[in-house]
């Protein structure tokens, strides 16, 4: 009697063993069955992401009963969604030319956001929809400078908004590198530049069509040196000479990237040089004479001054797109 | 009255069968956490290493002197080594678009004669395993080369389509 006591069935061993291999089977073939449901945290990277990649490579979109297209800077109460690129066709949904971040999307883009903030995180998604009740994420969109990290101000406005970054949470952040469009510029090779005198000389001049509303931007190349200091000398506006900085800012690119120089830097053949004029120097309704007087640098066609509004297009500058989205 | 209710042969092959089955799903079903934030810095670091190249692939003429195109146009031949690089102006256009991002560039090709040739052209260390790599294609012809003064070897009537692998990591 003593042998049959705590002895395992087999009967009992066949049904436990089946019993957990089934209940392995379930365990291992549904994955995330006994996970805690704090897997919601991580879609906030997808929500930066997207939020990033839309305004960097998606020229926007919109449409009423009639008709729809992606120039939605000029119809933003029909916005159906809100994207930066640049694009020189809006018929077709797409741009050629993503990461070149347009500047008058931009401006519409702060509009839409000052006049009605919860329009404006509806049409970038920047919410969790819980049961038909929507809760929105906190964001802050900036475009920065590359350089100094200030945002760009295009219009007298900074481009930054949403709020305030958090210390006490998780904020998801991604930069993408744009070039973003800060006004317009007319670049000319120094060699086709006229010179109002008879013979070879120093003085070359543009003339520029008033009003202006951006800041007139030139920027020259290619100057034709003859001479050990070669530099621009001064600049003169309809007989006046202008004061650097008040009045003009000149920049020379080194290593591709433009750095602000004074007047006395040397110009060689191949720097280009940008001249960047206040706008309010040119508010009247006329046309301004602008005579740029160099040393050492030589022109050789007379003739009337060239046009500058005619040769003028879009001027981009290299920037940070930052969006930084938490809960 | 012994023979009631002992394991025999066939029951201690279903109790092994058990044990290694326990075993073996628990060694199995050691829960495998995804590095979610790590995941988002290689898509961050990705994203960024290809808007570098496409922003100097697509940079208008006043905007960025020397695009990717010219910058690749004017390479010399010479392979680079470690602080010796011979695209200084990609080199720096990358370094400023790029802070405190290491990265190196080889360009890859297929002309007539060679197989695929993969060669270094900025070299700053030696990647990281987290290093990511962004491409970009760009195409040359025989007056990009002459106007940009590198030694490419391109027929008159030839493009020669050249891949640009940016590798880039942190430290």
């Amino acid at each position: 009697m003593i042998d049959e006591r705590g002895q395992i069935a087999v009967d009992f061993l066949l049904g436990i063993s089946l019993f957990l291999i089934a209940l392995m089977f379930i365990v291992q073939f549904i994955p995330g069955l006994f996970l805690p449901s704090s897997a919601n945290e991580g879609s906030l990277d997808h929500t930066a992401y997207r939020t990033a990649t839309v305004l960097a490579e998606d020229p926007g979109w919109w449409g009423n009963t009639t008709t729809s297209n992606t120039d939605w800077e000029h119809n933003t109460a029909n916005v159906k969604r809100i994207g930066l690129a640049a694009d020189d066709d809006s018929s077709s949904k797409l741009t050629n030319s993503p990461n070149l971040i347009s500047k008058n999307k931009t401006i519409a883009m702060m509009h839409i956001y000052k006049t009605n903030k919860t329009n404006f995180e509806q049409k970038m998604g920047l919410y969790d929809n819980v049961n038909g009740k929507f809760l929105y994420y906190g964001y802050n969109i900036s475009l920065v400078d590359t350089s100094s990290n200030i945002p760009i101000v295009l219009d007298n406005t900074a481009i930054t908004l949403g709020g305030e970054i958090p210390a006490d949470r998780d904020v998801i952040k991604i930069v993408r590198i744009v070039l973003i469009e800060t006004g317009r510029a007319a670049y000319f090779d120094a060699e086709e530049l006229t010179t109002p005198y008879p013979a070879l000389s120093n003085v070359t001049s543009l003339s520029v069509a008033g009003p202006k509303n951006e800041n007139v931007t030139v920027v020259l190349s290619k100057f034709n040196v003859t001479g050990t200091n070669p530099k621009l000398e001064s600049i003169e506006l309809n007989g006046t000479a202008l004061v650097p900085s008040a009045d003009f800012n000149a920049y020379k690119r080194i290593n591709g990237i433009y750095s602000p120089i004074n007047l006395s830097n040397s110009l060689e053949h191949n720097d280009m040089l940008r001249l960047d004029l206040n706008s309010s120097l040119f508010s009247a309704n006329q046309t301004y004479l602008l005579e740029l007087t160099f040393n050492d640098i030589w022109f050789t066609m007379p003739g009337a001054p060239l046009e500058y509004t005619s040769r003028e297009e879009p001027f981009y500058e290299p920037a940070y797109l930052n969006v930084m989205v938490w809960k | 009255m012994n023979d009631k209710a002992q394991l025999h042969t066939l029951e201690g092959l279903a109790a092994a069968l058990l044990m290694t089955l326990t075993i073996l799903t628990i060694t199995q079903s050691a829960m495998i956490i995804t590095p979610q934030n790590e995941l988002v810095m290689d898509v961050q670091l990705k994203q960024i290493a290809s808007d570098a190249l496409t922003v100097l692939d697509s940079a208008p003429e006043a905007t960025i002197r020397n695009d990717l195109t010219e910058c690749i146009a004017s390479w010399d031949e010479n392979e680079a080594s470690l602080d010796s690089n011979n695209l200084e102006m990609l080199d720096y256009e990358l370094s400023y678009l790029l802070p405190d991002i290491l990265y190196n560039v080889n360009i890859a090709y297929v002309n007539a004669t060679t197989q695929l040739t993969d060669k270094k052209v900025i070299v700053n260390g030696a990647p990281t395993e987290n290093a990511v790599v962004a491409r970009r294609l760009v195409s040359l012809s025989n007056s990009t080369v002459s106007s940009s003064g590198g030694e490419w070897n391109i027929a008159d009537d030839e493009l020669l389509i050249v891949e640009v692998r940016l590798t880039a990591w942190r430290v």
